[in-house]
């Protein structure tokens, strides 16, 4: 497996220059800080002009305190006299090649500060792609038989923007009322969206799915795979360089906590890959993200359990399963208690406790279906494991025909 | 108002002449628990005793109950107060012999029965009013400024050890050197001069410079033991060792002249020998005449705590000098200094408290809350 | 007075002249119960269970006593069965699971029915036409019982009129407005509870 060449392609990330072509380039015509020296640049100019700019004018010149009002993110010397940026980044043992600045960097939202170069836009961009990845090699590894689903919503549960803003707020990252030069470089800095905005508008237009105008089309569970993004959610498509202002406007308008919490969470993530490398951002990913407990059999939903169960059986070439009253009590009673047992030929598939007859059969058909779905291999291993110094060969993870399609 | 009061404003009105006071049905209410005392009374209309009076009379027991007729009514309080006044007048005529009356017997003499228009007790005359006498005014027992400098605690450190070695020698009670709360110029300039030896014990240790200082010093603290004569004495010897002395002037011509007598230690900035830090003061009583002469003239105090753990003349200096450096008068400043603190990152440390209004500014809520007042026009 | 007080005192047993027939109760009720304090802890003393083992047997060798509280299976033990051929773990399960007979399988639930295939194109043709020119007679049930099938087979050939649809669904609104709050809140409450069998909960 071939590596990445990390320096490669962060050094867009982390320079403070602008680089030519991209989108961060293109954003910056628009997007040019306008300092108090600093006469703001013609928009229209072209790449020389734009490497010409004074690299970060924040860094070069000292502000007062009087002049920071006028920044849209507190400046880059700031961070260092934050007690609440040095003790987050204590709180949260990260690595000491991780600098202040960085973390400073990554608690500013796009919402707050435009400019690239200054928020956390690229920066979380890595990390969600990161944790995305992670989490999804973990989960597909060590559950090979999960239906899609299932996986869709575990993958939602672990590196979803719910899980990673409650991350945040547990890892006692206060929200800015306003962002601003002023602030504290600790706080999350991000435009809070007017109230009594909309939060869930009901249907995303402009996805990539064809014939996304017809709702009464069926969408295919794996055509998610393909059109949605990692939580089986439609996602609006790319959004051409000329409609970016348009869409920099939406975002001005302000965004909800949940989505700043969750950018700064991957903006973490990918900072520290960025600074301190690949096995301490994995194992930042083990420690806060693997680390939280998933019960996956909790994310099930069956109608016809009994159904699936038996196109299993039939597919995987098993006896027919047969239930079997294994214990009862109380038949003629108020409240009797059945327990049954889904028997493939000598093997017992499954049990299952209930009130009736037919509520036990159904809940071991649930029962058994479950022990298919919930294999997990001995010693697994992920692909990304190869990507260690002198690992061992590798072994193709199991594969097999998973998911009963009725 | 009490609502028993009340009652009795309700009940007699003839007394106050027409009733002003305004009572609420619900306090009228309240009243109705006690109608059979009431109509006790009234039973008893006929008779020529005011109610009160009848009260005061069932709550004492007798038919002369003592204190005022009518405590609920009769005249105002400002009518009272004029008819006291007139009294006191009257009373101030005859003052110049109330004392002298006390013995004889007086036929008209009445038991009081208040304490009203009785004279006062206690100091006759206005003290407050007296001049200044001499046991009024107070003078501290050790020095009003505390002394600082290093120089300066040395050499009381020192003349102290050298008076306490004489009053050893000379086997005299040890605190009446307390008595005297400063030598003479020469007499210091003696004490200045003397040395201890180091490690000496305090009956030997101390030296002289020459013959006749130690005669002059001998004499000057035979003085002292108590005798009501001792400064005039002392004067005496002044005098006599004022030969002696400005000889010694003459040899030590460089040394500080002492412009005004409120200078401690007539100028003389520090201790010629530091061979009294090594005495030790196990003994319980040289310690303790030790240490008070010692505060006496650096003007410091030495809890009980610190006279417990204190066993040589090093450790006393060196207790005061622990005290002189002075504590930083903020925790801030205190705080600032701690290097541990300066270290951590995560620690900041304001010289002024934290208030809402930083918080404020640090939220970036300060810039909203402005904006707002200036579009209302409050600020 | 003192007669009857101390009538009172001596025991009923011992005046059964006094009894008339109500009072056969109180004598009955006098009888001694069996919650002593002997009974009791003798009725408690129980055999240990046969899977914590005998003492006498085991007294030397160190054993494990297994002793599970008697609950379903945990739902990430996947059974043996399922196990993919290449994990170890189906072989280390399956050598005691062989020894079992059928006979000491549990009884079934419900016997499965044998499928006799026995139809022919021109009996689904038969039944297509009987449900589209009477669907009103030849309901589901009446079609599977003459032609010994399952009903479930039957609508998987043929599907209903929409009028006998719409009848049904009338006849099912004007049952169900007959209903009360108490009885249409029960079968919420079942539905739901059937939907919560599903998730397992």
């Amino acid at each position: 497996m071939k590596r990445l060449q990390l320096q490669r392609w962060s050094g867009s990330v982390l320079s403070a220059q602008a680089r030519t072509g991209g989108r961060l380039q293109q954003r910056l015509y628009y997007a040019i800080r306008h300092q108090s020296t600093a006469s703001p640049a013609a928009p229209a100019g072209n790449d020389q002009l734009v490497k010409k700019q004074p690299q970060a004018p924040s860094i070069s010149s000292p502000h007062s305190q009087k002049s920071r009002y006028r920044l849209p993110s507190p400046p880059v010397e700031a961070a260092r006299e934050s007690a609440k940026l040095a003790a987050l980044h204590a709180r949260l043992y990260l690595p000491s090649r991780l600098p202040l600045e960085t973390l400073a960097r990554s608690l500013v939202h796009p919402s707050a500060d435009p400019n690239p170069n200054f928020n956390n836009e690229s920066l979380a961009t890595l990390g969600h792609d990161l944790l995305t990845y992670y989490a999804s090699e973990h989960l597909i590894c060590s559950y090979p038989r999960l239906p899609l689903t299932v996986i869709f919503a575990a993958m939602y549960a672990y590196v979803g923007p719910k899980t990673l803003a409650a991350m945040a707020r547990e890892w006692g990252v206060e929200s800015v009322a306003a962002p601003g030069g002023e602030v504290d470089p600790g706080y999350l800095q991000f435009q809070r969206l007017a109230p009594g905005t909309d939060v869930n508008p009901e249907t995303i237009t402009g996805t990539e799915r064809p014939h996304d105008d017809e709702p009464t089309w069926r969408k295919s569970v794996t055509s998610r795979v393909v059109y949605d993004n990692e939580y089986g959610d439609p996602v609006k498509g790319p959004v051409d360089p000329s409609e970016l202002a348009e869409r920099d406007a939406q975002t001005s308008q302000g965004v909800t906590v949940e989505e700043a919490n969750a950018s700064f969470v991957s903006a973490v993530m990918g900072s520290i890959y960025l600074h301190a490398g690949r096995p301490a951002a994995k194992r930042f990913f083990e420690q806060h993200f693997l680390s939280r407990h998933l019960n996956i059999s909790d994310l099930f939903n069956f109608s016809q359990p009994a159904r699936d169960l038996a196109r299993l059986c039939a597919r995987e070439n098993f006896e027919a399963p047969v239930a079997r009253i294994v214990s009862e009590t109380g038949r003629k009673s108020r409240s009797p208690v059945f327990v049954v047992g889904i028997y493939s030929g000598q093997d017992k598939l499954g049990e299952g406790a209930g009130a009736s007859l037919l509520e036990a059969h159904f809940r071991a058909a649930v029962a058994a279906l479950k022990g298919w779905y919930l294999y997990n291999p001995l010693d697994v291993r992920v692909p990304s494991s190869m990507e260690e110094e002198g690992a061992a060969p590798w072994k193709p993870v199991h594969v097999d025909l998973g998911e009963v399609i009725v | 108002m009490r609502p028993s009061l009340r009652l009795l404003n309700l009940e007699v009105p003839s007394l106050q002449g027409p009733r002003a006071l305004y009572v609420c049905s619900g306090c009228r209410q309240e009243a109705r628990p006690r109608p059979i005392v009431a109509r006790q009374f009234l039973r008893h209309a006929s008779n020529a005793d005011s109610l009160s009076e009848r009260v005061r009379r069932k709550i004492w027991g007798t038919d002369n109950p003592p204190g005022v007729e009518d405590p609920y009514g009769g005249q105002g309080a400002l009518e009272r107060k004029f008819k006291n006044q007139q009294a006191q007048k009257q009373e101030q005529a005859p003052e110049p012999a109330p004392v002298e009356d006390l013995p004889l017997v007086d036929d008209s003499y009445e038991p009081a029965t208040t304490w009203k228009g009785l004279e006062r007790i206690g100091h006759l005359d206005r003290w407050n009013d007296a001049p200044r006498t001499e046991v009024d005014t107070y003078e501290s027992f050790s020095l009003k400024k505390k002394i600082y400098k290093k120089g300066p605690l040395n050499l009381a450190a020192h003349q102290t050890a050298v008076e306490i070695c004489m009053m050893h020698a000379l086997d005299k009670p040890l605190l009446s050197i307390c008595s005297v709360a400063e030598h003479e110029k020469p007499v210091f300039k003696m004490i200045w001069k003397c040395k201890i030896q180091p490690n000496g014990t305090w009956d030997k240790a101390l030296e002289y410079p020459n013959q006749e200082a130690e005669k002059s010093l001998v004499y000057i603290f035979e003085q002292i033991g108590g005798q009501p004569a001792a400064p005039v004495a002392e004067e005496a010897a002044a005098e006599q060792t004022e030969e002696d002395t400005e000889a010694l002037e003459l040899v030590d011509f460089n040394e500080p002249v002492s412009q005004t007598p409120i200078a401690p230690f007539f100028g003389y900035q520090d201790a010629r020998d530091p061979g009294c830090l090594t005495l030790p003061l196990t003994d319980a009583d040289t310690k303790f005449a030790f240490l008070k002469r010692f505060s006496q003239l650096t003007g410091h105090y030495f809890p009980d705590p610190v006279i417990h753990q204190i066993s040589t003349v090093q450790q006393a200096v060196a207790y005061v000098q622990g005290e002189l450096k002075p504590k930083p008068k903020k925790l801030a400043e205190h705080l600032a200094e701690n290097e541990g603190l300066q270290g951590m990152p995560n620690v900041k440390i304001f010289g002024k408290r934290r208030t809402t209004l930083h918080k404020d500014d640090e939220m970036g809520r300060k810039k909203i809350i402005e904006a707002e007042l200036r579009a209302r026009g409050l600020l | 007075m003192a007669s009857c007080l101390v009538a009172s005192k001596r025991p009923l047993l011992a005046l059964p002249f006094f009894l008339s027939s109500p009072c056969e109760s109180v004598v009955l009720d006098l009888r001694r119960n069996q919650s002593s304090y002997r009974r009791t802890t003798q009725r408690l003393r129980v055999k240990p269970d046969a899977s914590f083992g005998s003492s006498l047997i085991h007294t030397q060798e160190d054993h494990i006593i297994h002793n599970p509280p008697s609950s379903a299976p945990s739902v990430y033990l996947t059974p043996s069965k399922f196990l993919p051929s290449n994990d170890v773990r189906k072989n280390l399960r399956t050598a005691p699971a062989n020894s079992n007979n059928s006979e000491e399988l549990p009884p079934v639930v419900r016997a499965p029915s044998e499928k006799k295939y026995h139809l022919t194109p021109s009996d689904i043709r038969e039944i297509r036409r009987l449900r589209a020119t009477d669907p009103m007679t030849w309901s589901r049930l009446k079609l599977a019982k003459r032609f010994e099938c399952s009903p479930m087979f039957i609508s998987l050939v043929c599907e209903t009129s929409p009028q006998k649809k719409e009848i049904q669904k009338r006849v099912l609104e004007a049952v169900q407005s007959r209903w009360g709050s108490k009885r249409r809140m029960a079968r919420e409450d079942r539905q739901l509870r059937r939907e919560a069998w599903g998730r397992d909960q």
